[in-house]
């Protein structure tokens, strides 16, 4: 068992073999060795690691990417954008939270749990006008009119082929 | 506003990932327009990969980054550039032509080029008239690109087509198909200035200097078909100190082809000490004895295997007197000319140290198989709903009324695309194998000739059929007349190739064949000509010879080829 402390001092406990699906942590349990001494996360508070040891959970067992195929799996990962049904489940969280998750799946370095959250947040993209997506995320229009005009042109002349 | 976690929170990286994922162009385009911070991942996704396919589209997007409003395009890191134009018709409009004369108007024009395509890795051009480098060498647009092919591009004289690989330093791959020289073309007349670059006059015949030295090439990969001038090979000859792997396809074209082995001999030369892998392909149609014998001259003078340290595969499609001919010269064996095939190779194969490391022995065996067999031995699938395609063509044809050699037939031609594959190595189908484990000792185990794994289709001839049996034959008799090579493991193994009765040139097939090089995988297909009743002793010729070690070609660039040939066929059928 591994026990992993969180920014907001809660200390959880998980198996060996759930917590090492994230990259970060089976590095370091490498580097320190057979110990008991907890795990401090300071990027992930406990709301989140709650999550993303239920995501571990579940994805247990399951074989983890090879750190170096990333490139070669970029094309494949890239075009589709389904999400399992259970993940899909589990990811139906608010922004907040969706981004949290995002952030400590990074952190972490847990790279199919930042492919599911990437993934939700490009399908809520998917379909959208600008306004929409700036409403959507909170975002501040900072062009200016030439440069939205230019933007368009571009789009337009892309969509034209 | 609280300290709430949102997507402006998160590391421009996340952004870029998550942007990447967005699956249509429209969501993309919108999400260039959301704010400032998602431009250059937006337009990245959009644009990775460009088409120009005509100068409409060419000038239009040289007109967006002529503007007072910096173009967002800067930020699209394009990868891979495509100025194929869809036919012949566009010939003239040279889009490569158009973009380096708007390049070369202001310094302003040239330094957005420069942003727009500095992040090129490959080009792929077909159909372009005249080539125009740049003015200024290593100043090119293009010039960080990796991979470049060229089908049906013309250089107004040798120094434009030099310019152009000076102006590609990176260079590793390129593939030329009919590429044409226009020699005696007063440049400046044109208005175009001549290249400062000059190299010294090779000398064709026998000498190539190697002194040669400010030609730092990189190039690994040479590819060449449909390309026979003499002239254009000697000039690559310089840049292929470092080739790996070098294809050359005569395409059966008969004429004027024998004057291009001095270019493929110089190549040769060129790479001597780097080449892995060669594959030199007359095609069984060339007839004409002289160019058989220059081909075994080519062979004689730069093809001692011994030579070339690092060769791990060599697939020669070559007629098969004459193969067997240069067999023995890469052998050093003088043996009796008047020896079977198989008897030669038995003889040459086994025994002599430059075909020590031989895994396997290809063995054309289409004659063997008549199409009605295996028409009904082949998995449904693919073989079925590849032929129904092509019917489909074929009355689509009659219903317009057109003929094919007419605009509006070119059109169902297109439906040929889907052949993906004409050879197929026989599935030898368990029950057979076991029948014939009774017999003499197995050369041939079921697992070697099956294909795909994951593939149910087994194209193996159904028992009972003429075909099949004379499949068994045929393996029978390689066993017992080749037993030296069984007892050393080689493979022999049966190939069959399509033909397609109706294209005219027979390319397709061929080209496919080799495309699919030694990937013995997937779906074959598409009509045939029946070879039934032919004396089943003929051994047929020999597809390719594999060394160990030797990897298996690459499906990806198979693919590329397959592409290419369909393309060349449809061209020539306009």
């Amino acid at each position: 068992m591994v026990t992993l402390v969180t920014s907001d001092n809660e200390k959880f406990t998980a198996d060996k073999e759930v917590a090492e699906r994230s990259v970060l942590i089976k590095n370091m349990l490498e580097d320190v060795g057979e110990s008991d001494q907890p795990i401090p996360l300071p990027n992930v508070s406990s709301s989140v690691l709650k999550k993303v040891l239920e995501y571990c959970e579940h994805h247990r067992g399951e074989p983890l990417p090879a750190a170096d195929a990333d490139t070669t799996q970029d094309d494949t990962r890239k075009r589709t954008t389904d999400i399992s049904e259970w993940d899909q489940k589990f990811i139906t969280v608010d922004q907040e939270m969706l981004f949290e998750i995002i952030l400590a799946a990074n952190y972490l370095d847990i790279k199919s749990l930042l492919d599911v959250g990437c993934k939700t947040v490009a399908n809520m993209i998917k379909g959208k006008t600008p306004e929409e997506i700036r409403k959507l995320f909170n975002i501040v229009n900072d062009f200016t009119p030439e440069e939205e005009a230019q933007i368009k042109k571009e789009n337009e002349w892309a969509e034209d082929r | 506003m609280s300290l709430e976690t949102s997507l402006s929170s998160l590391p421009l990286e996340l952004l870029e990932t998550i942007i990447s994922f967005v699956p249509d162009q429209r969501s993309l385009a919108s999400c260039a327009l959301v704010c400032k911070l998602w431009v250059p991942a937006a337009r990245a996704a959009l644009f990775a990969s460009l088409s120009l396919p005509n100068h409409f589209r060419t000038i239009y997007f040289l007109n967006l980054l002529d503007n007072d409003t910096p173009s967002t395009l800067v930020h699209a890191r394009i990868k891979h550039l495509d100025l194929s134009t869809g036919c012949r018709d566009e010939v003239r409009s040279d889009s490569e032509q158009i973009i380096t004369s708007w390049a070369s108007r202001t310094p302003t024009n040239h330094a957005v080029l420069h942003e727009v395509f500095g992040h090129l890795t490959s080009m792929s051009v077909r159909f372009t008239a005249g080539w125009v480098t740049p003015k200024v060498p290593g100043k090119a647009w293009y010039s960080t690109i990796t991979s470049l092919r060229l089908e049906f591009v013309n250089f107004a004289g040798e120094k434009e087509f030099q310019s152009l690989l000076r102006n590609c330093p990176d260079l590793e791959s390129l593939e030329l198909s009919s590429i044409g020289l226009t020699q005696d073309i007063d440049l400046e007349s044109l208005g175009l200035s001549s290249n400062e670059v000059v190299l010294d006059d090779i000398d064709y015949d026998v000498d190539f200097p190697n002194t040669d030295s400010e030609v730092n090439s990189r190039l690994k990969s040479l590819s060449i078909s449909y390309t026979y001038d003499l002239a254009t090979l000697s000039l690559l000859a310089p840049f292929c100190r470092c080739l790996q792997k070098f294809e050359y396809d005569w395409h059966s074209q008969q004429y004027a082809s024998a004057q291009s082995l001095p270019g493929i001999g110089a190549i040769l030369h060129a790479a001597e000490n780097t080449l892995e892998e060669l594959s030199i392909k007359t095609g069984s149609w060339v007839e004409g004895t002289s160019f058989h014998q220059d081909i075994d001259t080519l062979f004689e003078t730069h093809l001692e295997l011994a030579r070339f340290s690092s060769l791990r595969r060599l697939a020669l499609d070559i007629s098969t007197i004459y193969l067997l001919r240069i067999l023995r010269r890469l052998a050093s064996l003088l043996q009796d000319v008047n020896q079977s095939l198989y008897e030669a190779l038995e003889t040459l194969l086994p025994i002599h140290p430059v075909f020590e490391s031989l895994v396997e022995l290809r063995c054309d065996s289409d004659h063997l198989f008549n199409a009605a067999d295996f028409a009904v031995a082949s998995s449904p699938q693919f073989f079925q709903s590849q032929y129904y395609l092509r019917m489909q063509a074929k009355q689509a044809n009659l219903r317009s009324g057109t003929s094919p050699d007419h605009g509006g037939g070119s059109q169902p031609y297109s439906s040929f695309i889907p052949f993906t594959r004409s050879d197929s190595v026989l599935a030898m189908s368990k029950a057979d194998a076991e029948a014939d484990a009774e017999g003499e000792a197995e050369i041939l185990a079921p697992t070697q000739f099956s294909l795909n794994t994951n593939s149910p289709t087994q194209r193996y001839p159904r028992p009972g059929t003429q075909s099949h049996s004379r499949l068994r034959l045929h393996i029978r008799k390689l066993k017992k007349h080749m037993p030296l090579c069984a007892a050393k493991g080689i493979r022999l193994m049966p190939v069959v190739m399509y033909w397609f009765n109706d294209v005219p040139t027979g390319l397709v097939a061929e080209e496919r064949m080799w495309a699919s090089g030694d990937g013995y995988a997937g779906p074959g297909g598409g009509n045939w000509k029946s070879g039934g009743g032919q004396d089943i002793e003929d051994f047929g010729g020999i597809q390719g010879l594999s060394m160990k070690g030797m990897e298996i070609w690459d499906a990806g660039k198979g693919k590329v080829l397959v592409a290419t040939a369909a393309l060349l066929v449809m061209a020539m059928l306009w």
